[in-house]
């Protein structure tokens, strides 16, 4: 709130400013970095938390945070607020220091500020309830860090910080706030956004990088160097702000406007102040933004107490000494802003008044340019934080609370007039006593200072005070004031200046402002020098000499006014006010008939000798009502006579009546004795009322402070239950997930807590918990749990133990800690469980294994030993002992091992262990031990060399009696071969085919049979290579038929190896199964060259002769036949040539048989006859001896050809039936039997046939006789089948 | 004698001379018409790749190497063939076996029937029309 008061157009054209005698609020930062202050009160934490959840270091700004805190409670916000952010977080002690990138944060109970770069924690001096931390910490900042102090209000109910936040403000910093949508509570907040100060309105978390980017483009200047350059832009901004806010800048100091608006282009981020020049043009809100900040100032209730104090004396006292009750007292605040310097003085006034029982009229005349800041000014109500503006006793006396705000008291309000009123361009009030304008001075230039020092002299009366901030002067006009007081800036005028002329209004200007009330005229430099302007001249005029008047609308609105209108209305009116409220008594009733009346008939009216009524007497007054053109109408006053005094009347009232008069005098007296004493009894009351309403608004703040800081405790502390819960939960995954079974118990052995994992180790439930741990059976054994507990607690060590299987062949490892609090006390212990049934479980199995083993090895007289390397020792057990013969189990020197092996063994033995020891490999040897008396044995060693656990290098070593293999093993060698001897012997080659792999097992005979290049294995392709190619084919299908079928089979094939002749080779195979499960064949070979050529010699020879009987018997048929008996002779000759042919055939396919076969014999002889006939032969099997053979088929073609001819073959219904025996002797009977249907019996003939019949039966030493029947014929012979 | 070799064209390949003589005499006294006489593999060539034969007789070794070749090639050409041989095996009835084997020596009437068998004639015939 704040405001300017100028408007000045006294600038000689691009001329700067230069002011050093005022000092200007805006000053040089302590600290070369930014500090940001954050206040936050309830919902903070949450705020807070937002806010610096997201920034990273490097910021390069410090951030201190102040909290309303429990004095009475450590604070864990910084704590909290650690976890949540990423820069550091410390709580603030006295001395540290400020560090960027850090959140500072307040500690309970203190009020801090900054001092020498430092933080400074001061006791609180005010009570709880009035303690403003954010407020008092701001404005330390501020003051310390002027334009390099940032502070941001968040969520809080109250007002604290909007005073802090003022401050910030007119030293040249930014400020921010949580937007209050978003904020919990949002009191803090509005009540911020409610000084039109702030510079940022965000969400929490927006708030520190905007501010960031604002301190990162800082140090930028955005305007050009050349000074003349920068003054055009100026202008340009004037002129505009002129044009649209009817504020006139020209006056004002350059370096101070220049650096408010590189701020706002730093707000705005806008990097060329060209640009924001285009911006500035079309955007009326930024306009008023832009003013509002060139108009910054600050104002506060008695601001320099000690100068008002001094004021107070030296001016305000004796001004109403000096005055009674019917004089006037005229002040007048001009630049009054939102009213504190006014209502200060009021409130000083009314204090003084009071003490010196003087009541004159006062008229305090607030002015300000600002209307917004006026009707602020009016209501007289502000934050309860400016309430310690105040000293103490002015408050009780002058203020109101409402809730987050007081009120000044009516009374005091009532001194005062505010109005808009531009000190540059409106006439200035009269006869004053006393002008206080402060702070105003330093933000105007030199000549609008000069302008204004003269326009104070002359509204002061004589001997009127002047009073200023304590940076202003009046230095540049010494001649007008005389310095009363030089600290307190308290002036009086120098009644004896020249006076001089004043040229009102100080600026003005040609063109009208659009934005404003016409009366606002706006200057400009080119109006310089000044003028005087006729309407401002009249008005002054009329103000001064004129009878008091007023310009009302017809239903009595005031327009405007002229003259002291005091008398008649009830405070001087300013604009938009209704007659009726302000008219005095006696004048309202005669107004309103009089305005109708006018308005109605358009004529003047008036009325006569009008007595009007106020405190300060009664006033004779004609009154006019002059209707004007405008349809409005002016109401002018006429006073006539005196005015007639109260006292007066009193004073004229003549004193007769005597008695009667005495009689009510001292009644009158008693009354008023009376009324006194009722008046002081009602002053008393009141004043408990008041001292009790002071508690209790004491103890309402006291009580809403409580509430604050419990919120935020309470905040706190949700916040640490969060984390209680996070880190419960924490530990609650990490029971679960590492299965650890734990019971806790208490000091008493109470169960405080069992995991899961216990619960399922041990028979207890939750909801056991609380139980006494000995009411459970604890599965442990023996082991007595409670005992150990109980002592684990009484010393605090820990314990632990591996307990005995219990019933359920459980075991455990249980470990005993004591349980410690954190203040380090044993308050318990817990009992961690570790199953380890499993373990035991094993190592008893291992065990049982191991045993096992060992019988194993003595089963199988497997004898083990172990040798230490290094010190030769070596342990050797029972059967090693024996094999090794020696006495027993025990430890023996590695040498004794050796005492009775087999000397070339021993070493052959050393040599190989050395070598394999030298590799880390294991080895195996077998060895011969030869103990006197005993048959020598042999022992196979299996060895191993290894490092032991202590690192000493051993080898562990098994060995065992292979005696009886190894005379096996000589037998088959033996065997083997003496076979192969045989082998080699019989000239016989032998092979073995390994069918899977196609592999064939050549041995030396066999190839230089089959005129391989080598022996040893070779492909089964390879294998006929020389065969002749027929017979290697023949060979492949005979041994692929042998391997399918699983059969034998012989072959006999030719080798026609080069440079050799062919040779024949026999070969037989054998298919089997070897002892693996491969199949082979197996097989012999052997030459058989010799037998081939002897049996092709044969086949030779009985082809020769077989062709011999196709010759013989083809000469006999080519023989020409000239008698059919010749001819039948030769066909006859011709059959018993192709019979002996046959049978020829027949003894040469078996020559190694003593005879031949006599059934094969009849059937190579009777088969070429027979067509579809029957034909039976039985008989023992005879051998016709060879010598007979021929004799013996001609007998049997004989027969044949008569059974052809005319017997059974002649017939298709015939048959034959031939049975024989074999007697004793030798002699062949056989009985050849036809049988034909419709049989012929053969005439007797004896032919060449019969002839050979009887001969060969005589020959053959046999009979032979011969029957027919009906049936056929029956032929019965004997003959001898040989020797 | 009554078989029905009318008209037929028989080749007989036979190194014996007399036993070519003698087949050749069987033959027609069997009634075929054209006779043809052949010694060796190579005469019996040509005279296959001249005159399409109603049946052949043939013995397996010849002068100029065994007659087997050619029983195939007669086979191929639906000549029906006899092998008429004293030391015929098993070996060559895999050979060629559509063939008719006949052991030597036969009787003529084996030999007719042989012939008869081979071209798929069968009947009886009866020795005492001989006698």
């Amino acid at each position: 709130m704040t405001a300017i008061r100028t408007g000045v157009s006294s600038l000689t054209k691009g001329q700067f400013v230069e002011e050093q005698s005022i000092q200007e609020p805006e000053m040089r930062a302590q600290l070369d970095f930014p500090v940001v202050g954050v206040g936050a009160s309830a919902g903070g934490l949450e705020a807070v938390t937002s806010m610096f959840q997201n920034i990273e270091s490097g910021t390069g700004m410090a951030f201190v945070l102040v909290m309303h805190l429990d004095p009475h409670h450590e604070s864990m916000m910084a704590e909290l607020l650690s976890s949540k952010t990423q820069i550091s977080v410390r709580q603030i002690a006295d001395n540290d220091h400020i560090e960027p990138d850090c959140l500072h944060v307040i500690p309970p109970g203190s009020s801090l500020r900054i001092e020498g770069k430092k933080f400074r924690l001061d006791k609180f001096s005010e009570p709880r309830g009035l303690r403003r931390p954010i407020d008092s910490f701001f404005t330390s900042l501020a003051q310390v860090q002027g334009e390099k102090a940032a502070c941001v209000v968040l969520s809080g109910t109250g007002g604290d910080g909007t005073a802090g936040l003022r401050t910030v403000k007119e030293f040249g910093g930014i400020s921010a706030v949580q937007s209050p949508e978003e904020a919990r509570y949002d009191g803090m907040p509005f009540s911020a956004i409610g000084t039109k100060l702030v510079d940022f309105t965000l969400p929490a978390i927006d708030i520190v990088p905007r501010i960031k980017a604002f301190f990162d483009g800082a140090d930028k200047s955005r305007f050009p160097e050349n000074t003349h350059a920068a003054e055009r832009v100026l202008r340009e901004i004037f002129s505009m702000l002129k044009q649209s806010v009817g504020i006139d800048f020209s006056g004002y100091k350059r370096s101070t406007l220049l650096r408010r608006l590189n701020r706002r282009l730093q707000l705005k981020e806008i990097a060329e102040v060209e640009n924001y020049l285009l911006d500035l043009a079309k955007d009326k809100d930024e306009q008023a933004a832009l003013a509002g900040d060139f108009l910054i100032n600050v104002t506060s209730f008695f601001r320099d107490r000690e100068n008002f104090e001094l004021l107070r004396q030296a001016v305000i006292v004796p001004l109403i000494e000096g005055r009674d009750a019917s004089d006037e007292v005229r002040i007048w605040v001009p630049g009054c802003s939102s009213g504190q310097e006014a209502y200060s003085i009021a409130m000083m006034i009314d204090e003084t008044c009071v003490e010196l029982q003087r009541r004159p009229l006062v008229q305090i005349f607030a002015t300000d340019i600002d209307e917004p800041m006026i009707d602020q000014a009016r209501r007289g109500v502000y934050p309860v934080s400016m309430m310690s503006e105040m000293p103490r006793r002015y408050q009780e006396a002058y203020t109101v609370s409402l809730d987050e705000r007081f009120e000044v008291l009516p009374r005091i309000r009532e001194m005062v007039r505010f109005s808009a009123h531009n000190i540059i361009q409106d006439p200035p009030f009269s006869k004053v006593d006393l002008i206080s304008c402060r702070n105003m001075l330093i933000y105007l230039g030199d000549e609008l200072q000069e302008g204004v020092l003269p326009l104070f002299h002359f509204s002061l009366r004589p001997g009127g005070h002047l009073f200023l901030g304590t940076s202003e002067s009046v230095t540049k006009r010494k001649d007008l004031f005389i310095s009363l007081d030089q600290r307190a800036r308290i002036f009086r005028r120098n009644d004896s200046a020249r006076r001089v002329p004043l040229n009102l209004p100080l600026s003005l200007s040609t063109n009208e402002s659009g934005a404003n009330r016409g009366l606002q005229r706006l200057a400009q430099e080119e109006d310089f020098p000044r003028h005087s302007s006729l309407g401002s001249s009249n008005s002054t005029i009329y103000e001064f000499y004129a009878p008091p008047f007023l310009r009302v609308t017809q239903d009595g609105r005031i327009i405007d006014s002229s003259g002291d209108l005091s008398l008649f209305m009830m405070s001087r009116p300013g604009a938009d006010r209704n007659i009726d409220i302000l008219a005095r008594e006696g004048v309202y009733e005669v107004i309103a008939p009089l305005i109708k009346d006018a308005s109605a008939t358009g004529e003047r009216q008036a009325m006569k000798d009008v007595e009007v009524a106020s405190q300060f007497g009664v006033q004779s007054t004609d009154i006019v009502a002059h209707p004007m053109p405008d349809e409005t109408i002016a109401i002018i006053f006429l006073p006539k006579d005196r005015l007639k005094p109260v006292v007066d009347q009193f004073a004229v009232r003549p004193v007769t009546r005597d008695r009667q008069i005495a009689t009510l005098q001292d009644d009158l007296q008693k009354t008023r004795l009376q009324l006194k004493s009722k008046v002081e009894e009602i002053e008393t009351a009141n004043e408990e009322l008041k001292s009790s309403n002071e508690e209790m608004m004491s103890m309402n703040e006291e009580l809403q402070s409580a509430n604050e800081e419990l919120t935020t405790a309470n905040e706190e502390l949700k916040n640490k239950i969060d984390e209680l819960t996070l880190a419960n939960a924490d530990l609650d995954n990490f029971l679960q997930s590492s299965d650890l079974a734990m019971i806790v118990l208490d000091r008493g052995l109470k169960i405080r807590h069992v995991t899961d994992a216990a619960r399922r180790m041990v028979p207890v439930m939750r909801s056991d918990e609380g139980r006494m741990l000995s009411e459970f059976n604890i599965p442990f054994g023996e082991f007595d749990v409670m005992s150990e507990a109980r002592k684990v607690i009484e010393t605090g060590a820990s314990f632990s133990i591996t307990t005995q299987a219990n019933q359920n062949g459980q075991s455990f490892f249980l470990r005993i800690t004591p349980y410690f609090f954190a203040d380090g006390a044993v308050e318990g212990a817990s009992v961690t469980l570790i199953n380890i049934s499993q373990e035991v479980e094993l190592r008893q199995n291992l065990s049982l294994e191991s045993k096992k083993l060992q019988l194993a090895m003595r089963a199988a007289r497997m004898g083990s030993w172990d040798t230490n390397l290094e010190t030769g020792e070596m342990e050797i057990d029972a059967v090693a002992a024996q094999l090794s013969g020696l006495d027993g189990a025990g430890t023996v020197n590695r040498d004794a091992f050796f005492t009775h092996m087999h000397t070339d063994d021993a070493q052959e033995l050393a040599r190989l262990r050395d070598g394999s020891v030298s590799v880390n490999e294991g080895y195996s040897f077998q060895v011969r031990f030869v103990k006197e008396g005993e048959e020598m044995r042999w022992v196979q060693l299996h060895a191993k060399p290894y490092t032991a656990r202590d690192g000493s290098r051993r080898v562990a070593g098994l060995g065992f009696d292979v005696t009886e293999l190894m005379t096996l093993q000589r037998a088959l060698e033996l065997e083997s071969t003496r076979r192969e001897l045989a082998m080699r012997a019989g000239r016989m080659g032998i092979a073995e085919l390994d069918v899977e792999s196609g592999e064939v097992i050549v041995d030396e005979m066999m190839a230089e049979q089959l005129a391989l290049p080598s022996h040893g294995a070779i492909p089964l392709t390879n294998l006929t290579n020389s065969f002749v190619e027929d017979d290697a084919q023949l060979f492949q299908q005979n041994l692929q038929r042998a391997i399918e079928h699983d059969e034998e089979y012989e072959l006999d094939f030719r080798i026609d190896a080069d440079g050799e002749d062919l040779r024949w080779v026999r070969t037989r195979g054998l298919p089997y199964k070897a002892l693996d499960g491969r199949r082979k064949v197996v097989g012999p070979t052997l030459d058989v060259t010799a037998e081939k050529q002897q049996s092709m010699l044969l086949d030779e020879m009985s082809h020769r002769i077989k062709n011999l009987f196709a010759v013989i018997s083809g000469l006999v048929q080519a023989a020409p036949k000239e008698h059919e008996e010749t001819k039948q002779m030769a066909d006859e000759l011709v059959e018993r040539i192709v019979s002996l042919s046959r049978v020829y055939d027949l003894a040469r396919k078996d020559v190694s048989a003593n005879g031949l076969d006599l059934e094969e014999l009849l059937k190579s002889v009777l088969e070429p006859h027979r067509s579809d006939q029957s034909m039976e032969l039985h008989g023992p099997a005879v051998q016709i001896d060879p010598e007979l053979v021929n004799t013996f088929t001609l007998i049997v073609h004989e027969l044949t050809t008569n059974t052809a001819k005319y017997g059974a073959f002649s017939n298709s219904e015939g048959s034959l039936t031939v049975n024989w025996s074999v007697d004793e002797t030798g002699m062949v009977a056989i009985e050849w039997c036809e049988k034909v249907p419709g049989f012929q019996e053969p005439g007797p003939h004896s032919g060449f046939g019969s002839l050979l019949i009887e001969s060969g039966i005589r020959q053959l030493r046999g009979k032979f006789a011969r029957s027919f029947s009906q049936d056929g014929a029956i032929i019965e012979f004997t003959v001898s089948a040989g020797e | 004698m009554s078989y029905d070799l009318d008209g037929l064209s028989v080749l007989v390949v036979e190194n014996e001379f007399l036993l070519a003589l003698n087949l050749e005499t069987i033959m027609r006294d069997a009634g075929a018409g054209l006779i043809e006489l052949a010694a060796s593999v190579a005469d019996a060539t040509k005279l296959i790749a001249a005159t399409k034969f109603d049946a052949a007789i043939l013995d397996i070794r010849l002068m100029d190497g065994d007659s087997l070749p050619l029983a195939v090639e007669l086979i191929g050409q639906g000549v029906p063939v006899v092998i008429h041989s004293g030391h015929a095996n098993l070996g060559h009835s895999q050979i060629v076996p559509d063939a008719v084997f006949l052991p030597k020596p036969s009787t003529p009437a084996e030999i007719v029937q042989a012939v008869l068998k081979a071209r798929g004639v069968s009947g009886s015939f009866e020795l005492a029309a001989h006698a």
